[in-house]
């Protein structure tokens, strides 16, 4: 191969990809799409009675970062005590697919990649 | 609303599932060396060097093992002089170009919306929880 032509496009193309894996990088952020997919409106309640290990706090920060990016929606009802609810926007609802080609992608290949580690570190005196 | 506990199990697995994938290509260097190589094949330490603006040969040398490591690139050695060493990407790397692509293109239709959201939430005076 002579002189490597990179593709005009290949800085443009890891951006978005970095972009878009910083908006759904986090676990939690997955989670809570999954489940306000599911059930369409959930209660801030109902969110954190349903995932178990979440502190209130680090639900608390991660619906207010997905609220930020615009990809869930919070509205607070005046009544006494507060109801706070949150569902999917569209561009949240719209990030499902993106994820699902991730989470098959893993289903499909994470084994190989788990394979390919083992032999590298078997042929390479198991440094990590 | 009834979750089961099975259910919740389901979703914090096809959660993991994703993050995985989402760790194995999140570096930037990674995912640039990825790009690279998904789109000319096979390239020389030293094209992919001259190429990356930005890399210390540390670093391209250091992502370069990793992505080896992961099964995503191969790296191949010819005995002639001077050593020529080149890598290319593997059948599993390039299965996911699938799921990248997914992502771009999804940034692409949505980037402007995530950008004027993060403004107007900005924008927005601070509230309570």
């Amino acid at each position: 191969m002579s002189r490597t032509t990179p593709e005009p496009n290949t800085n443009h193309r890891i951006d978005r990809a970095i972009e878009s894996l910083a908006l759904i990088g986090d676990r939690w952020t997955i989670i809570v799409m999954h489940y306000l997919r599911h059930e369409t409106v959930l209660r801030y309640g109902e969110l954190e009675a349903a995932i178990t290990g979440i502190s209130r706090g680090v639900l608390t920060r991660t619906l207010r970062s997905m609220e930020r990016d615009g990809l869930v929606e919070r509205k607070v009802y005046p009544v006494l005590p507060p109801r706070v609810e949150y569902t999917l926007t569209e561009l949240g609802l719209s990030l499902i697919e993106p994820i699902i080609a991730l989470c098959e992608w893993s289903e499909a290949n994470y084994d190989l990649v788990k394979a390919a580690r083992n032999a590298y570190d078997d042929a390479n005196g198991a440094k990590t | 609303m009834s979750r089961s506990k099975a259910a919740l199990t389901q979703t914090y697995k096809r959660a993991d599932r994703a993050i995985k994938t989402i760790n194995l290509i999140s570096d930037r260097w990674a995912l640039t060396v990825l790009t690279l190589l998904l789109y000319n094949g096979v390239m020389r330490y030293s094209e992919l060097e001259a190429t990356i603006d930005g890399i210390s040969p540390g670093v391209l040398t250091r992502t370069l093992r990793t992505l080896e490591r992961r099964g995503l690139i191969e790296r191949k050695v010819y005995v002639e002089i001077p050593l020529r060493v080149e890598y290319t990407i593997t059948d599993l790397g390039l299965s996911l170009d699938d799921p990248l692509t997914a992502l771009c293109e999804w940034y692409d239709e949505h980037g402007d919306s995530v950008e004027a959201a993060v403004a107007h939430y900005d924008a927005k005076p601070t509230e309570d929880h």
